[in-house]
């Protein structure tokens, strides 16, 4: 199957990607700067389209939508305090050894974003917005075996994106881990659970991160890492 | 070992305003975000029928576009602080979460019953039959204008998709046409309302 990506920027601002080549569309977004200038005059270009069906609404909607939010807690982002010495003496050393290098401890917390299955669609905003942030910066690190790990940050929007692909398969009682480490001190930022595709994780508040790690880890994730990173990039 | 590439430094361009769309929005979303019901309320009134619209043009079936409606500006309560107002319109991020939440909502309720069966399309695109009355908004009346100036096949292609909620591939299988074609005609029509709405890019 031969598929040109730069065809599917209208598809895929339409919404008539199916949820695999949306994904698939998403990576390939991180690689083109033309196809991310192009995604955002299409997506406000739909906006007009939708704006257009403008109905007058049924007069009960409002009340129980106000409802709704009275009883409904935010998502707003959760600040963890961490204890450090208490995790640094948590932590593997050679994990330490790998993370420390060359860097400054600078907050003491961090913030991360809640993770919910049913704010997928604002997930996916919340990245395209990063990855073409006009101050985004990427970096590139290549990995064993052909995979690579790039990551967009927005000192603006102060937050960055991991797009991670061509990890090699694991056995299935293991995982890839995303870390985010504020001076030594990693915190789990998910798991990457790809099945060989393409993935992308949004971090926020980078300001106080030093670097991002990916480890791999045993099935279902650890607290802390157990293994040295296979990828350590520097914000 | 990282490399790090600066992007190519894009202008920070302010898409063309929509007409009718208030800047006031953006600070309203910020009041939400920090948990403020009456801004919410305000919010509501400000964007509530074009959602609400939107949402039904795709879902068609008025009550479950209402449930999808409350799901939406709930989403909008929990992530009004993932709104970036330098990024773009304010009610544009609304919009945009409103169509992709309606999508998955007629994908998904099309695996329990065949919307071909439900919804003649047949006709061709009736994104201006189902209006109850049309709108004679100016900012509507360009986009219906712009629309009418595409070639039938990008018109086609782009409403089943918008208003309609199909994947490219279905509009193909709807319109007996290549797939590819699809595609292309979708970003060209795009391209060519963008051009005639003035949205700049």
């Amino acid at each position: 199957m031969t598929i040109d990506p730069h065809d599917m920027v209208g598809a895929y601002a339409l919404d008539a990607l199916e949820d695999e080549e949306r994904k698939w569309f998403q990576v390939h977004l991180a690689d083109c700067a033309a196809c991310r200038d192009e995604v955002l005059g299409f997506l406000e270009t739909a906006a007009r389209l939708g704006d257009e069906a403008e109905t007058p609404l049924p007069p009960s909607l409002k009340d129980s939508i106000m409802a709704a939010i009275a009883t409904s807690p935010q998502g707003r982002p959760e600040v963890i305090s961490l204890n450090r010495r208490g995790l640094r003496r948590a932590l593997p050393r050679v994990f330490i050894a790998a993370a420390a290098a060359s860097v400054v401890i600078l907050g003491s917390a961090l913030v991360i974003e809640h993770g919910q299955n049913d704010d997928d669609d604002a997930q996916q905003v919340a990245i395209e917005t990063v990855i073409s942030a006009p101050d985004a910066e990427m970096s590139t690190e290549r990995l064993d075996g052909g995979a690579t790990a790039r990551m967009f940050t927005s000192a603006e929007l102060d937050k960055a994106v991991v797009v991670v692909k061509g990890l090699p398969d694991l056995e299935s009682d293991r995982v890839y881990q995303l870390w985010t480490i504020v001076g030594d001190s990693p915190r789990s930022a998910g798991l990457l659970e790809a099945d060989g595709e393409p993935i992308s994780k949004l971090v926020s508040d980078v300001s106080d991160v030093d670097a991002v790690a990916i480890t791999e880890e045993p099935e279902g994730g650890s607290e802390k890492p157990t293994t040295v990173p296979i990828a350590t990039m520097t914000v | 070992m990282s490399e790090v590439t600066p992007l190519p430094r894009r202008h920070l361009r302010a898409l063309s305003e929509p007409p009718g769309d208030i800047t006031d929005l953006a600070s309203l979303l910020r009041s939400v975000a920090r948990g403020d019901e009456a801004a919410f309320e305000q919010l509501f009134d400000e964007v509530g029928s074009s959602v609400y619209g939107l949402v039904r043009r795709v879902i068609r079936d008025p009550s479950r576009a209402e449930e999808v409606t409350q799901e939406v500006f709930l989403q909008v309560w929990q992530n009004a602080h993932r709104f970036d107002e330098a990024r773009g319109k304010a009610k544009s991020w609304m919009l945009t979460l409103a169509h992709r939440r309606a999508v998955d909502a007629v994908r998904h309720d099309q695996a329990a019953s065949n919307r071909d069966n439900k919804y003649d399309w047949t006709g061709g695109p009736d994104y201006d039959q189902v209006e109850e009355e049309v709108s004679t908004k100016l900012e509507h009346e360009q986009v219906r204008r712009c629309l009418s100036n595409l070639t039938e096949l990008q018109r086609e292609s782009v409403n089943l998709a918008y208003y309609k909620g199909y994947t490219y591939a279905e509009v193909a299988d709807l319109l007996q046409v290549n797939p590819a074609t699809v595609k292309t005609r979708m970003r060209d029509g795009l391209i060519r309302l963008r051009d005639c709405m003035g949205v700049s890019a």
